[in-house]
């Protein structure tokens, strides 16, 4: 029964050190200050060309493909 | 469908191949011993030798807790599993760098450190292990184990003797994936290991900085070092599949 606990704290622990409190603090930082600058940068031209092109060439790759 | 592999692989992996020898067999030696390439190469096949161990001994662990144990928001922690193929690396980067860099909450700084690669390795490569392990772990006869207990085999012994065994094939082929996709990787890299040469520069990061200095010759042959290994890894994920399926039966 011990073992099972120890496994299962070894395991959510690394999990949260790599992927949870990094990514989550990423969250916490964007809306840190609220949604207008969030706002601000998604509406940002050099962003929006950015977002259009990325969804253009994956769009593109992805129905280029032979299956 | 050979046309198309052609142009978008064949080709260009040809190109990269020709253009490593554009100065001589002599010219790709010395591309390839140079002390930045060497240190390069070192650090990055060092790394990727560091994160494939932690992936075989965390991913087999992670996996069996995801299959035998049982909690509160188990499907959650099963989901974000996932997360890493999901997110562009350079955002796993991101992520990383936001908590262990220089303006982290916590006060621990590992940017610009071989420890930072390493991290940041692990990050890309966790689904990996778990997710060729996972299955194997749910097919498992417990019967097996119930057998061995009540033969009077402690734990650890049924975990080495019994359990192990079977999973062996499972975690060498992920560990071998989680290794090819190390050896490679470079979104994750580029932020938060601050490419200094001979300490924290990898091998793909000095293909993108001698591109960026005009040293073409010295990037083909870089590349076409990490193409030879990519395909040794191919090749040794086929054998160790071969090896497990024969295994079985």
């Amino acid at each position: 029964m011990r073992a099972r606990y120890g496994l299962r704290f070894a395991a959510l622990t690394y999990l949260t050190l790599l992927l949870v409190l990094p990514v989550g603090l990423v969250f916490y930082r964007t809306f840190q200050h609220g949604l207008e600058p969030v706002w601000n940068a998604m509406t940002d031209p050099d962003f929006l060309h950015a977002l259009w092109l990325t969804l253009l060439t994956s769009g593109s790759a992805s129905v280029g493909r032979p299956s | 469908m050979i046309g198309y592999l052609s142009f978008i692989v064949l080709i260009p992996l040809a190109a990269v191949i020709w253009k490593s020898t554009g100065s001589g067999l002599e010219g790709f030696w010395n591309a390839v011993t140079s002390p930045a390439a060497l240190a390069s190469l070192k650090l990055t096949f060092g790394a990727s030798v560091v994160v494939a161990l932690v992936n075989a001994v965390m991913g087999t662990l992670i996996a069996w807790v995801l299959v035998r144990d049982d909690f509160p928001g188990k499907g959650l922690v099963n989901s974000l599993i996932d997360l890493p193929f999901a997110l562009p690396t350079i955002v796993a980067g991101l992520t990383l760098l936001a908590l262990y860099g220089p303006r982290g909450p916590i006060g621990i700084n590992i940017a610009y450190t071989r420890m930072a690669i390493v991290a940041a390795l692990l990050f890309v490569t966790l689904p990996f292990v778990v997710r060729s392990v996972q299955p194997v772990v749910h097919e498992l006869d417990r019967e097996m184990e119930e057998a061995a207990a009540s033969l009077g085999a402690g734990g650890f012994t049924i975990f080495r003797r019994v359990i192990l065994p079977n999973l062996v094939p499972a975690i060498l082929s992920g560990v071998a994936l989680a290794f090819a996709r190390a050896v490679g990787e470079f979104g994750a890299v580029i932020l938060i290991s601050g490419n200094i040469p001979f300490k924290t520069q990898v091998a793909s990061v000095q293909i993108f900085s001698n591109i960026e200095s005009d040293r073409p010759t010295a990037a083909a042959a870089l590349s076409v070092v990490l193409l030879v290994f990519s395909f040794l890894t191919l090749l040794a994920i086929d054998l160790v599949r071969r090896w497990g399926s024969k295994h079985e039966s």
